[in-house]
C-alpha cells in the first residue's frame, strides 16, 4: 500500500473548507491522469473528454464534504471518472457512436499510389497509428476498451486489471484475445490491399 | 506482431504515441481556457449570479464551457436556504432572483424550504436575515445556515418533535416546562463545537447554543434545557434554523 500522501490530504482538507487555491491546486494535480483515464473508457474527441472532465470535477465538489479520506483521492476520484465516462458514452446513440472515430474508413487504408519500394518509417508510423486508431474506435463495448490500454501500454497482466476493473481474469483475457483477433484481421485485409 | 509489409508493429509503442497525442491536444485545450471560472466558484454564482465580478461576467457570457458548468451546476446543486429565504420575500438581486425562482419552480424540495414563509412573520426573522445577507457574499456555500426543517403536526401530537435535514438531526421533547433539545449532527471530519438553535415561534424566538461533544465515530451532538416551553412557544408555530460554529 503506498504511503498518504500528507501533502494532498491537506489539499483535499483545504478544498474541502472552501479555499479555492487548495482546489485549483488539487484539479492541476489531477488534471492529467484524469484526462488519460477519460480517454482509456472511450471518450474521444477533446470537448466530450472535457465535458465529462467538468462533470466529474461537480462531482468531486458535491461529494468532497462526504469524502473520508480512508481512500486515496485519486482512486476516488477515478472511480467517478470512469462513472462518468461511461455514463457518457451510454448517452450517445449507437450510430452516433460510430462518428466518433477520427479516421474514415477510406482515410484508414494507404492509398495504392503513396506506395513504392522504399516506404518510409514515417508513413508506417503514420498508417500504425491509423490503424490502432479504427481498431480501438471499432472496439464495443467501449467501456471495454480500456482493458486493451492497461494491457498493452501498462504492461499489467490479466489479474490485475480484473481486479481494477472488477471482472474475472477470464473476462479480461477473452477480451484481449478478442481484440488481437480483430487487429489481425484487419492487418491480414490491409495486406491484400497492398498487394 | 506482423504488419504487412510495414514491419512489425508494436502495439504498445503505437498505443503510447496515441495516447500522448490525445492528452497533448487536451493541453492545449485547457491552456486556453485558463479564465474559466472553476466549479468553486461556479458553485457559488449558479445561483446568485450578480457575485460575478465584471471580468467574470463578461467571460461567463462568451464562454460556452463557462455557460455549460453553471448550467450543470443549477441542475445539481440547491440554493442556501438562506437565498431560497431572501427569494421568497424577492430581496435578491434580480439575475439571482431569476435563478433561485427558475430552480424552485422545478425542486419540489426548495420548493418546500421557501415556502415557509410563516418564518419571516417577526421581526426577529427579519433582522436575522439581513444579518445573513450582509454575511452572505462568502458564506452561503460554506457551512452556515445548514438546516430548516419544519416539524410534522403529527409529531407535535406527542410534543416530541423531530427536525432532521441531510447532516442534521433535531429532537424536541417537553418535560414539564422545559425544552429539551438533543442536536446531532452527522460527522464530517471537521471539528464543530457549537450549534445554534433559533426556534422561532409566531411571534417569539429561543436561542439555544449547545457545545458539540463527540458521540461515537458518525455523529456530534448534545442536549440542551431551556425552561421556555410553556410561556414562550407555541408549539404548532415552531421552526428550528440550526447554524454551526
Amino acid at each position: 500500500m503506498k504511503p498518504v500522501d500528507e501533502k494532498e490530504k491537506g489539499l483535499v482538507d483545504r478544498a474541502r473548507k472552501g479555499d479555492e487555491g487548495a482546489w485549483n491546486e488539487l484539479v492541476r494535480r489531477h488534471r492529467g491522469p484524469l484526462d488519460r483515464w477519460i480517454f482509456r473508457s472511450g471518450v474521444k474527441t477533446v470537448e466530450d473528454r472535457y465535458d465529462v472532465a467538468q462533470n466529474v470535477w461537480i462531482k468531486v465538489h458535491k461529494g468532497l464534504r462526504k469524502f473520508g479520506g480512508t481512500a486515496k483521492f485519486s482512486t476516488w476520484l477515478y472511480k467517478i471518472a470512469r462513472n462518468c465516462s461511461f455514463d457518457h458514452l451510454r448517452s450517445i446513440p449507437p450510430g452516433v457512436r460510430q462518428d466518433q472515430r477520427v479516421d474514415t474508413e477510406e482515410e484508414s487504408q494507404p492509398r495504392r499510389e503513396q506506395r513504392d519500394e522504399s516506404t518510409s518509417s514515417v508513413e508506417n508510423d503514420y498508417i500504425a497509428k491509423m490503424i490502432v486508431t479504427k481498431w480501438l474506435g471499432e472496439f464495443q463495448p467501449a467501456e471495454h476498451r480500456e482493458t486493451l490500454w492497461l494491457h498493452f501500454v501498462d504492461g499489467r497482466g490479466s489479474t490485475e486489471i480484473a481486479r481494477m476493473i472488477n471482472e474475472s481474469p477470464q473476462t479480461v483475457n477473452n477480451r484481449i484475445a478478442r481484440a488481437l483477433q480483430k487487429l489481425q484481421r484487419e492487418m491480414q485485409r490491409l495486406k491484400g490491399q497492398r498487394r | 506482431m506482423n504488419m504487412t509489409d510495414m514491419g512489425p508493429l508494436n502495439l504498445s509503442k503505437v498505443m503510447r504515441e496515441i495516447e500522448n497525442d490525445a492528452l497533448l491536444e487536451m493541453e492545449h485545450f485547457t491552456a486556453q481556457r485558463a479564465d474559466c471560472i472553476n466549479v468553486p466558484r461556479g458553485a457559488k454564482l449558479a445561483f446568485a449570479p450578480s457575485l460575478a465580478s465584471e471580468k467574470e461576467r463578461a467571460h461567463i457570457a462568451e464562454c460556452i464551457w463557462c455557460s455549460r458548468l453553471l448550467t450543470k451546476l443549477r441542475a445539481v446543486e440547491h440554493p442556501a436556504v438562506a437565498l431560497l429565504y431572501a427569494a421568497r420575500w424577492q430581496r435578491l438581486p434580480a439575475a439571482d432572483q431569476t435563478e433561485v425562482a427558475r430552480h424552485v419552480e422545478a425542486c419540489a424540495r426548495c420548493k418546500t424550504v421557501g415556502a415557509l414563509g410563516r418564518l419571516f412573520g417577526s421581526g426577529w426573522v427579519e433582522e436575522v436575515h439581513a444579518g445573513l445577507r450582509t454575511a452572505l457574499d462568502d458564506a452561503f456555500v460554506m457551512p452556515g445556515t445548514v438546516g430548516l426543517n419544519k416539524g410534522a403536526t403529527a409529531a407535535r401530537k406527542n410534543e416530541h418533535e423531530v427536525f432532521e435535514t441531510a447532516e442534521w438531526t433535531v429532537t424536541m421533547q417537553r418535560e414539564k416546562n422545559d425544552l429539551v433539545v438533543d442536536v446531532y449532527r452527522q460527522a464530517d471530519g471537521q471539528a464543530h463545537e457549537h450549534a445554534y438553535l433559533f426556534l422561532v415561534g409566531a411571534g417569539n424566538t429561543i436561542e439555544v447554543d449547545i457545545p458539540l461533544g463527540h458521540i461515537g465515530d458518525s455523529w456530534t451532538g448534545n442536549r440542551r434545557l431551556t425552561n421556555r416551553w410553556a410561556s414562550d412557544v407555541d408549539p404548532v408555530e415552531i421552526s428550528v434554523i440550526v447554524t454551526e460554529g
